[in-house]
């Protein structure tokens, strides 16, 4: 059931990398002078933003796709699914269990023994 | 009377109990305090799961409409896979039976977004959680009920009749005074029963689901880092198109107030990228709650637990010393 741990590392990997390109865009435009020429370095530097901003979507949905990928290849969902329907089945047997002659029946033969236990001290 | 008997007799009657106690109860106790963590794991778990899922949701529409988007405005020439043949004639529930599209120029289309995994392991997990809540339920439910059973079983008295008289030595009969009797520790052995056994199972199967939780709440948690990577990079470039707003007017020569409403955009904005995340039940904090629960379950009985155990068999020896007591006053051996 072992998931890729190297694929999920290098998405992180690649993920620090657009952060230290981003820091060092919003560092040169936090004090560019303003410009509205598209050559000039705010523009260029804004352009640059959106483009970090939009590969980094593109990189979320990359990272999700790899993270379905893992999980159908890794068999969990079944295991998971194996203990939820153990405690289900033994909670749904307790419920009617204290219903039926089975799940009474069980109990007498547990009282019949803490009854004999008892029945054999002194002090009842 | 008995070697053991007599050695038993020897020791106070709150001790003996202390002993019937841990051999009875100390593998299956729990606390309210551990049942109410259980359900505080279920809430959690499952808020988190439908907060995920929605946002899932909204991640796939929005790659739909980019992709199709960026279609159009390539003019990418769309055509019929020819795979298609197959998915007219095949069983409409088989993947055989989908039909896609290529593009004209035998370039590869982009795949749309597809998360039905992260979603079924959410919908496992969730599921788990509901069934732990379920086997966490209070006990005194099951012993209401069961007594509510043992006091309709009219026609199980025979068996309970064999009980009694092989316990008290009794000639067999219907003698409705020593059934009822017994009875009354039947009932009341029946709903401890029914407490151990629920209470062993719970702890039983939170130990051992505690590694495979862990590892669905950490690729949870991971997908949890990736939408929230995309959610506040979308944000952010709205808070860039409002700064760029803002600055523009600031340099072009606009009067301050249609500045200061550029500038509450900003505001607005940036205030709204800086909430993002805070209403979002972590999928960390909910392993970390379920390995607490488990090392709790491996730990055994805490001592309000055997207080407890203890208690209760007390009060269950009361209830067989009453019913023995009516058991000798009608004619019993003993």
């Amino acid at each position: 059931m072992a998931v890729n741990i190297n694929g999920l590392a290098a998405w992180t990997q690649t993920k620090e990398t657009l952060s230290e390109n981003l820091h060092s865009t919003l560092e040169l435009l936090a004090s560019a002078p303003y410009s509205d020429d598209p050559a000039s370095p705010y523009a260029r530097a804004q352009a640059e933003q959106s483009r970090l901003l939009d590969a980094m979507q593109r990189h979320a949905v990359a990272g999700i796709r790899q993270i379905d990928e893992a999980i159908a290849a890794s068999g969990i969902v079944g295991e998971i699914d194996t203990l939820s329907k153990e405690a289900k089945a033994e909670a749904d047997a307790l419920k009617n269990a204290a219903k039926t002659i089975d799940g009474i029946t069980q109990a007498v033969n547990l009282v019949a023994g803490v009854v004999t236990k008892f029945a054999a001290l002194p002090f009842i | 009377m008995s070697p053991i008997a007599g050695n038993l007799g020897r020791l106070p009657r709150r001790a003996v109990a202390a002993a019937v106690a841990l051999a009875l109860i100390t593998g299956g106790c729990v606390s309210p305090a551990f049942r109410q963590s259980v359900g505080q794991f279920g809430t959690l778990t499952k808020a988190a799961a439908a907060d995920q899922s929605q946002r899932l949701g909204t991640i796939v529409a929005n790659e739909q409409e980019r992709i199709r988007a960026e279609r159009a405005a390539g003019h990418v020439d769309l055509r019929l896979d020819p795979a298609c043949s197959d998915a007219v004639t095949a069983d409409p529930a088989s993947p055989a039976a989908r039909c896609g599209l290529v593009s004209a120029d035998g370039q590869p289309l982009e795949e749309p977004l597809a998360v039905d995994h992260v979603l079924a392991l959410g919908t496992a997990l969730t599921g788990y959680a509901d069934s732990l809540i379920a086997l966490a339920a209070d006990p005194s439910q099951d012993r209401q009920t069961f007594a509510t059973s043992v006091s309709g079983l009219g026609t199980a008295l025979g068996k309970l009749d064999g009980a009694v008289r092989q316990v008290a030595d009794a000639p067999a009969g219907h003698d409705q005074a020593r059934i009822g009797a017994v009875a009354a520790v039947i009932g009341e052995a029946g709903g401890l029963y029914f407490a151990y056994r629920r209470a062993h199972v719970l702890k039983r199967i939170v130990a051992e689901a505690d590694p495979v939780v862990q590892e669905a709440v950490d690729l949870l948690a991971g997908v949890q880092g990736r939408i929230g990577l995309y959610d506040r990079a979308r944000l952010f470039a709205r808070v860039q198109a409002a700064q760029a707003r803002a600055t523009q007017l600031a340099h072009n020569g606009a009067s301050a107030a249609d500045l200061r409403a550029a500038q509450n955009q900003l505001y607005d904005q940036l205030a709204t990228f800086n909430r993002y995340g805070a209403d979002i039940a972590s999928f960390r904090a909910i392993g970390e709650a379920h390995h607490k629960l488990a090392l709790a379950a491996r730990r055994g009985a805490s001592p309000a637990e055997l207080a407890a155990a203890i208690e209760a068999i007390i009060h269950l020896a009361g209830t067989i010393h009453t019913s023995v007591e009516t058991l000798e006053g009608h004619g019993g051996s003993r």
